[in-house]
């Protein structure tokens, strides 16, 4: 037993996860609209900025996940973002193509309507936090994109649903206060 | 956000006007084991007349409430505010540590706790106004949880987020709770035990359809030799499974996602 304990003890590794509740719109219904009648999906990629990635440009590279197939209602998903300590300071960039294909590789999915999304922070070490996303409708035109607050993304208060997950003088509940 | 009431001034004002409570206000202590669900919560003020020290203690704990509010400690403010009542029964502190369980998310003890203050027929009016319309902000937040196909109350064993649950025996079960994040284990003897976990949103109900798995029956044939074989070999089983399951789940990783689609950065 004292050697499973070494081993466990030598294991513990430093990361941070974000569950993000990610609801997305429901299926344009306009057939004569920019985005026609064809079946969408919402194709999340997610990025790191300590990556170097930005919105300018394509993000290559396979994703984890297929894209979500819109429904003729909002539905809700749930997309777990595991960080390690490089990541935990920098600014977190989502994006969500609405592509005519699963994996967005279809013709014209290059030029796919989007959602982005970016906060600055979002990871504590060995802290679970969430934060939630809600598009309302596929965009048309220019991406569209929500700056998320530091102060929402939720986590380490027990029991509860407070209106800022920040303390006064601005420190995060996951950090430690800042001294006055 | 309203902010909690302050100033050492204040308070001896509301000291001298708003004390002492009346009996009913003041409750009885509460024990750490309680159950939830088991009726409205009570904050425990003074058992008397409280003493001179006891007041000087009291204001000592207000005013750290009052800075840990300031800086967002609301778990600290509540502990002091609480603290500031059960010493004097001054209404304020009742009424900070009710907004400072607002603040928390904490509005089913937040609702019971402006209940409490309300009981006062002496409160300020100032206060009393306040505390009513914080009341009805309150109440409208909390959720609940209703339970159905529960077999009859007696031989069932309820835990909500790892507290025992009151089951009064009412049938569907309803259980009061704050939104967000809940678990709730049902135990029922020779049946595997029901667990679900959910959300339950802001002022609405999380539903839970209630269905028990029967244990299997170990067989009776072969006497006593063959029971203790099983019991020990089952014990033999357990402890070796969870020497590998704690191996396993602790030998990567800090935390494990909770959903399905996992991206990795």
């Amino acid at each position: 037993m004292l050697f499973l304990a070494a081993a466990l003890l030598s294991g513990c590794a430093d990361n941070a996860v974000l569950e993000l509740t990610l609801g997305l719109p429901p299926q344009p219904s306009d057939a004569s609209g920019p985005l026609g009648d064809e079946p969408r999906f919402a194709f999340v990629q997610v990025r790191s900025a300590q990556s170097g990635a930005t919105f300018d440009e394509s993000w290559s590279g396979a994703e984890p996940f297929d894209g979500f197939a819109l429904q003729d209602m909002a539905t809700t998903e749930m997309i777990s973002i595991v960080g390690e300590p490089v990541h935990y300071e920098e600014t977190l960039m989502v994006r969500v193509r609405f592509c005519t294909s699963a994996d967005c590789s279809a013709l014209g999915d290059d030029m796919a309507p989007e959602a982005r999304l970016t906060v600055p922070r979002v990871f504590y070490s060995l802290e679970r936090t969430s934060y939630e996303w809600r598009i309302n409708e596929v965009p048309e035109g220019e991406p569209a994109l929500t700056e998320g607050r530091r102060c929402d993304v939720a986590g380490c208060v027990a029991g509860g649903e407070p209106e800022s997950y920040c303390r006064i003088e601005g420190s995060h509940f996951c950090e430690p206060p800042r001294s006055r | 956000m309203r902010k909690v009431v302050r100033g050492v001034a204040l308070w001896g004002a509301l000291f001298v006007v708003g004390v002492p409570l009346s009996a009913a206000a003041q409750g009885e202590p509460e024990t750490a084991e309680a159950p939830v669900q088991s009726g409205a919560r009570r904050l425990p003020g003074p058992a008397g007349e409280p003493g001179e020290e006891d007041v000087a203690a009291a204001r000592e704990h207000f005013i750290a409430g009052t800075e840990a509010a300031d800086e967002g400690r609301w778990a600290d403010a509540l502990e002091s505010f609480e603290e500031a009542y059960r010493l004097s029964g001054i209404p304020v502190a009742l009424y900070n540590a009710a907004t400072t369980l607002r603040s928390l998310g904490r509005y089913r003890d937040a609702r019971d706790a402006f209940r409490q203050l309300l009981e006062d027929p002496e409160l300020d009016a100032a206060v009393a106004q306040s505390a009513q319309e914080l009341l009805i902000e309150v109440s409208e937040r909390v959720g609940e949880i209703l339970v159905l196909d529960l077999p009859p109350a007696g031989e069932l064993s309820l835990r909500l987020n790892g507290s025992q649950v009151v089951d009064d025996g009412e049938r569907p079960l309803s259980l009061e709770t704050d939104p967000g994040a809940h678990s709730l284990r049902i135990e029922r003897p020779a049946f595997h035990p029901f667990l679900w976990e959910g959300e339950v949103p802001r002022g609405g109900r999380a539903t839970i359809r209630v269905e028990f798995e029967a244990l299997p029956e170990v067989e009776e044939e072969g006497g006593n030799g063959l029971r203790n074989g099983l019991i020990i070999g089952g014990v033999a089983a357990v402890v070796i499974a969870g020497a590998v399951t704690a191996f396993l789940l602790l030998k990567d990783d800090g935390l494990q996602p909770m959903s399905d689609n996992v991206v990795e950065l």
